[in-house]
């Protein structure tokens, strides 16, 4: 078989933050469980007790919250770049979200062209850091719950609670489609591998990206 | 109702000796503050995680006179506390004389208590990482002793007994006073769901610093009632329709119309 073109999708940056990331969510994930429910008893002597479980939820949780200062401050241009191209919004987008539904559910559907990341993945690219930062002022608050009035950690409590849901649903869907839903594979082997896609895969499902970056002829 | 048992601080017969204070420090061998001279005669400004009681001093000028409040604070061992409610290290609970008490053991400082509890009373120790509050000197009762703070007081404002008797007993001193104390009550009967602890207040509560209605706030209630129990189960929602999908697209075929034969392996 040729070898077919292929064209970047991700960069490295991306993608370490990306893994970092989903080693940390699951990570706060799981050990903020043993805060959350009795239902989850089971788990703590895997961290070492409530208190070990707590120990790394703290630590995860300043991993998690570094990681992108980091990248804010050492490459601004980056992430200010990501949050112009996800806020690029038009028509084309609009379209994409009211049909998405049934495209999920594998009823066929003539998606408009897309731009480097689709509506959802826009959509997501505002969704997640917001409940990220909700979780991250929340978070703050609850670890240092006795410097601050007590009305602001009672608040502290349900938002950072309805934030780690939110954002684990998100998640959920984020793996599926990133994964396992028909025509996702090139971008999770991208993610996972050195970043590229099949240049046809990305002129079918990215349209306007692809001929903007590479041109509209092969 | 099974029977409690709590203690009656009745505010007219205090004097503010503090003694009470000195008792409950020894006690429970908690190490004395260094606190700043404000302007004030409450020595002891707050409770902390070193302080599991205090007497709070209201001072008013009232017809040209300075009139003096003294309560007792600390832990009010509600009937159905909402510190309990919240700990999710089950670290908190009652014993069969109604005393809240806190399982030192168990308990990992995550302060969700302090939020919870409608009277403010929880403290954190930064030294140990555990939260704080008067456990009714459950191991002194349950050697028939006194509680420390019970046994200093020496005017007789703090009396220990059964709930209902203690709750007679204030009604009938409210009743004896009211003559000269026109808003004398009782506080701790109905508050925050009833309290063991028992009050008979010269004045309106807020004279006092209490709240007139001491509540759990709403978004405890919130977060505890409907976030907790129900919204976990938007995850296992999600879950399900990603499910669905796998299964519907395929058999709907459009994976591969509409992606021209890409799949995981393509
Ligand atoms: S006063 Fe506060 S700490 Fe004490 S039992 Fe009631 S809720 Fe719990
Ligand atoms: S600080 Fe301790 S007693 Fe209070 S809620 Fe947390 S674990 Fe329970
Ligand atoms: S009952 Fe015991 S722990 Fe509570 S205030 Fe009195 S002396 Fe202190």
């Amino acid at each position: 078989m040729v070898e077919e073109k292929r064209v970047v999708k991700t960069t490295l940056g991306a993608r370490l933050t990306h893994w970092s990331h989903t080693i940390c969510w699951f990570t706060l994930l799981f050990t903020g469980l043993v805060m959350f429910s009795g239902w989850f008893e089971w788990l703590k002597p895997v961290f070492g007790g409530a208190n070990g479980a707590n120990f790394l939820h703290r630590l995860f949780a300043v991993i998690f919250g570094a990681v992108p200062l980091f990248g804010l401050l050492y490459k601004p241009e980056s992430f200010f770049g990501w949050m112009k191209e996800a806020a690029r919004w038009g028509s084309n987008e609009i379209k994409f979200m009211m049909m998405f539904p049934f495209d999920l559910i594998g009823l066929k559907v003539n998606m408009p062209p897309q731009d480097r990341v689709n509506a959802g993945q826009k959509f997501n690219s505002f969704f997640f850091p917001t409940v990220c930062f909700f979780i991250g002022v929340s978070g703050v608050i609850m670890w240092f719950a006795e410097s601050f009035p007590l009305w602001l950690v009672s608040i502290a409590y349900p938002v950072h609670d309805l934030c780690w849901i939110l954002g684990t649903m998100q998640l959920m869907f984020h793996a599926y489609l990133g994964s396992l839903h028909p025509g996702s594979g090139e971008s999770f082997w991208a993610m996972f591998g050195d970043g590229t896609v099949r240049a046809s895969w990305a002129k079918h499902h990215h349209t306007n990206w692809y001929n903007e970056t590479y041109g509209e002829d092969e | 109702m099974a029977k409690t048992k709590g203690y009656l601080v009745d505010t007219t017969k205090c004097i503010g000796c503090r003694g009470c204070v000195v008792a409950c420090k020894q006690w429970n061998q908690l190490p004395a503050e260094q606190t700043r001279f404000k302007g004030t005669y409450q020595t002891v400004p707050d409770l902390t995680g070193n302080t599991l009681t205090i007497i709070s001093f209201h001072e008013y000028e009232e017809e040209g006179q300075i009139q003096w409040y003294f309560a007792k604070r600390q832990c009010m061992h509600c009937l159905d506390p909402a510190c309990l409610k919240v700990c999710p290290q089950k670290a908190i609970s009652i014993t069969d004389t109604g005393a809240v008490v806190r399982d030192n053991d168990k308990c990992v400082g995550c302060q969700y208590c302090a939020a919870a509890c409608p009277f403010h009373i929880p403290r954190y120790n930064r030294e140990t990482d555990k939260e704080t509050k008067c456990s009714l000197c459950t191991e002194r009762t349950a050697e028939g002793e006194l509680p420390a703070c019970v046994k200093a007081c020496i005017t007789g404002a703090l009396q220990y007994g059964d709930r209902d008797e203690l709750l007679a007993l204030a009604k009938k001193r409210v009743s004896d006073i009211i003559g000269k104390y026109p808003k004398a009550n009782v506080y701790g009967e109905t508050q925050a769901g009833g309290t063991n602890i028992l009050y008979v207040l010269a004045d309106e509560p807020s004279k006092y610093g209490f709240e007139e209605n001491p509540k759990v706030g709403t978004v405890i209630h919130a977060w505890q009632d409907i976030i907790k129990p129900y919204f976990p189960w938007l995850i296992a929602l999600t879950g399900a329709v990603s499910v669905f999908s796998f299964f519907s697209t395929r058999f709907l075929g459009v994976g591969k119309e509409a992606h021209e034969g890409e799949s995981l392996d393509g």
